[in-house]
């Protein structure tokens, strides 16, 4: 299992954009993978799972990854994050 | 009889149409169940509908992208994903085979289910998006269920007003321009995906009208002024024609306030009105300077605190005071220190609940308390002296002594800065915010420790008055007219001058009318609003008389009531400035006795 944190970035925080995106990324993956802020973790396939995350400006999300790309998951989903997706 | 429905102004302008009523809801969906050797048909029907929706809805950002933009188009992009997840799929196939649900059943049941689970996290930001929810909802259950598409409910050719429970983006993306005039919902506000697309679509739009969907019964002729969230349905011929005049006044009174913008803020005879700016973001300071700010009169600084989990770091708040400061060069630009507490707290803070938050831990109170988060600010804000006119405004200062001990935290931090040849300017000024009746009666002596006051109306009206702005109940009693609100503006522009620092107000009673002009004659020259409603406060300033305004403010310090005083002004104010033509959409205070702003 494949563990990285990130701190949302972007000034509006993970809302519907952002969240699509980290979405469509982790589809690219074979991997499982999930996104946890605090006690809430969901599927980062999932876009019904990601957009109830809300999480805003600052707040640290735990990204995990399970699988034979787990590594390479994990990292480019948290670069994601941290750069504040295509917008700032 | 006309009916009057009020509500929130969603999206500007001014519509007249008949009323048509869509109920694009959530169809009844008939329970039935399959037995398992129908199974598979279910399972096909549903793959199939899911198809079918998916490519409609890809015509529809791609129509919203030709039409009104990519961002606009961005709306739909998390529906599509929602079209193609695998946890609302497979949750909805096992409802099929392991409870033998229809597809259209179990759709129902899955969507149900995950909008429980968005509702309990009651997140605004989650809430906002429950329209998407809906709007997947309804597109893939018509699907199912073989019913007509939305854009059929909407025209048969007949300008109308869209009357709806609440609009979901593509419903709205899909309606006609030229023959929807206006939507008017029961709930919606400006946040929402569909009031953004309203707005971009240039449709006007009123929100939050509670039950209006279930008042009318479509056909009535209607007005719709989305600048103040009013719809008045079977108006009659004198509110039709004051309308009709109005849309037209608007229009003139837009390309008007185009113009403003680049003319001087000067009154007629020839006083001149610093204008500044209220930002809540750095990124505003570009659309201020637009609208014709010549300075920042209040930057709240809370953005980098409030919804954050940790303390923001001397770096990052460095970089955003210099790009406000940066964006208006040898211009006041005045920084509030955090103005934590009340009602915004960071959950770094670890805030008890408190029985009183508005008279408790806050604002400056929180900062004196809390170093760590108080000095890392003050450093940010030193090191932004050197790129202009950097001011520190202290939030909900009640003494001298705590003026005196910031002055004391800045030494030690202009020391430290100098020790480590970092550069700042130690020419900035420090003053503090009068927003309450402590610092209004003590403004004398809080002169002496300050290089300049800034008057934080909303909340000395709110302590003034014992009266908490946010109670709806009491809105007609929250009045900046109070003679008590009004005595309190002259001591303390007397003081200021006096002691030969400026007084300037932030706050929304300078966005009103009347209350800019009882500022101007109570000798307060400079003034600070949020930035859409500048180019309207520069309208009044260019339109009135600096005498005119002191002596209708001298009457006003002798008037006995409110009522009184807004008399007192406006019939100083005279008939140079329309009162009618403004927007009052700034939240400007609508109490009974300023003169209402709507027809």
């Amino acid at each position: 299992m494949e563990v990285r944190k990130a701190v949302i970035a972007n000034r509006l925080g993970l809302h519907a954009r952002p969240a699509a995106e980290l979405v469509k990324l982790a589809a690219t993956f074979t991997s499982e993978i999930w996104v946890a802020k605090g006690d809430l973790r969901v599927n980062a396939k999932s876009i019904m799972g990601v957009l109830m995350l809300a999480a805003e400006q600052g707040v640290e999300l735990v990204i995990e990854a399970e699988g034979p790309d787990g590594r390479e998951a994990a990292d480019a989903l948290a670069a994601l994050v941290a750069r504040g997706f295509s917008e700032r | 009889m006309a009916r009057i429905f009020d509500g929130l102004p969603v999206s500007e302008g001014i519509a007249f149409g008949r009323i048509r009523v869509v109920r694009w809801g959530v169809p009844k969906v008939p329970h039935i169940t399959v037995p398992p050797e129908e199974a598979d048909r279910e399972v096909d029907h549903f793959h199939a509908a899911l198809t079918r929706a998916r490519a409609r809805l890809s015509e529809v950002r791609d129509e919203t992208e030709a039409r009104l933009g990519r961002m606009e188009a961005r709306i739909f992009e998390p529906q599509l994903l929602m079209l193609e997840d695998r946890e609302l799929i497979d949750g909805t196939l096992l409802y099929v085979r392991e409870n033998r649900l229809s597809a259209a059943r179990a759709f129902e049941w899955r969507m149900l289910e995950l909008q429980a689970l968005w509702v309990r996290t009651s997140n605004p930001m989650v809430l906002d998006r429950l329209g998407d929810l809906d709007d997947v909802l309804i597109r893939v259950l018509h699907q199912l269920l073989d019913l007509p598409e939305p854009g059929d409910l909407v025209g048969d050719g007949e300008p109308a007003i869209v009357v709806a429970k609440n609009l979901t983006p593509s419903l709205t993306v899909l309606m006609d321009p030229a023959r929807v005039m206006g939507f008017a919902t029961d709930l919606g506000t400006r946040t929402a995906h569909w009031a953004i697309l309203a707005r971009s679509m240039e449709i006007p739009a009123v929100g939050g009208l509670v039950d209006v969907s279930t008042k009318v019964s479509g056909g009535e002729e209607a007005i719709l002024d989305g600048r103040i969230g009013r719809l008045i349905v079977e108006p009659g011929e004198r509110e039709r024609e004051v309308y009709e005049e109005r849309r037209v006044q608007i229009q003139e009174w837009e390309e008007e306030l185009e113009q403003i913008v680049l003319l001087d803020s000067v009154t007629l005879d020839g006083q001149p009105v610093e204008l500044r700016a209220n930002l809540d973001l750095p990124e505003e300071a570009q659309r201020a300077r637009e609208h014709g700010a010549e300075g920042v009169g209040l930057f709240r600084t809370e953005f980098f605190v409030v919804g954050r989990n940790s303390m923001p770091g001397e770096e990052e708040q460095y970089e955003g005071y210099r790009e406000v400061v940066s964006a208006f060069p040898n211009r006041a630009v005045c920084i509030r220190t955090f103005d934590l507490g009340g009602d915004k707290f960071p959950m770094f803070l670890h805030m008890p609940a408190e029985e009183n938050p508005f008279l408790g831990w806050r604002a400056i109170r929180v900062c004196l308390d809390n170093h760590q988060l108080f000095r890392p600010q003050l450093r940010a804000i030193l090191r932004a002296t050197a790129h202009g006119d950097v001011r520190i405004l202290l939030p909900l200062v009640n003494d001298v002594e705590e003026v005196v001990q910031v002055r004391e935290l800045l030494n030690e931090e202009e020391e430290s800065l100098r020790r480590r040849g970092v550069p700042f300017y130690s020419g900035y000024k420090l003053g503090c915010l009068i927003e309450t009746p402590a610092a209004a009666l003590e403004a004398a002596e809080l002169s002496r420790h300050c290089d300049f006051f800034s008057v934080g109306t909303n909340d000395l009206v709110q302590y003034t008055l014992a009266v908490d702005r946010s109670n709806t109940r009491l809105a007609q009693r929250y009045n900046p007219f109070h003679p008590a609100v009004v005595r309190q503006l002259h001591l303390v522009s007397k003081a200021g001058r006096a002691a030969g620092i400026e007084v300037s107000v932030c706050g929304e009673m300078a966005a009103n009318p009347l209350g800019a002009f009882l500022l101007l004659g109570l000798d307060i020259m400079a003034l600070s609003v949020a930035w859409p409603a500048l180019p309207e406060l520069k309208k009044v300033i260019r339109s009135v008389r600096i005498e005119d305004a002191r002596k209708a403010a001298r009457k006003a310090l002798a008037a006995p009531t409110a009522r009184d005083v807004a008399d007192v002004l406006a019939r100083g104010i005279g008939s140079g400035v329309d009162l009618a033509a403004f927007s009052g959409r700034w939240s400007v205070p609508r109490s009974p006795d300023v003169k209402e702003v709507t027809p």
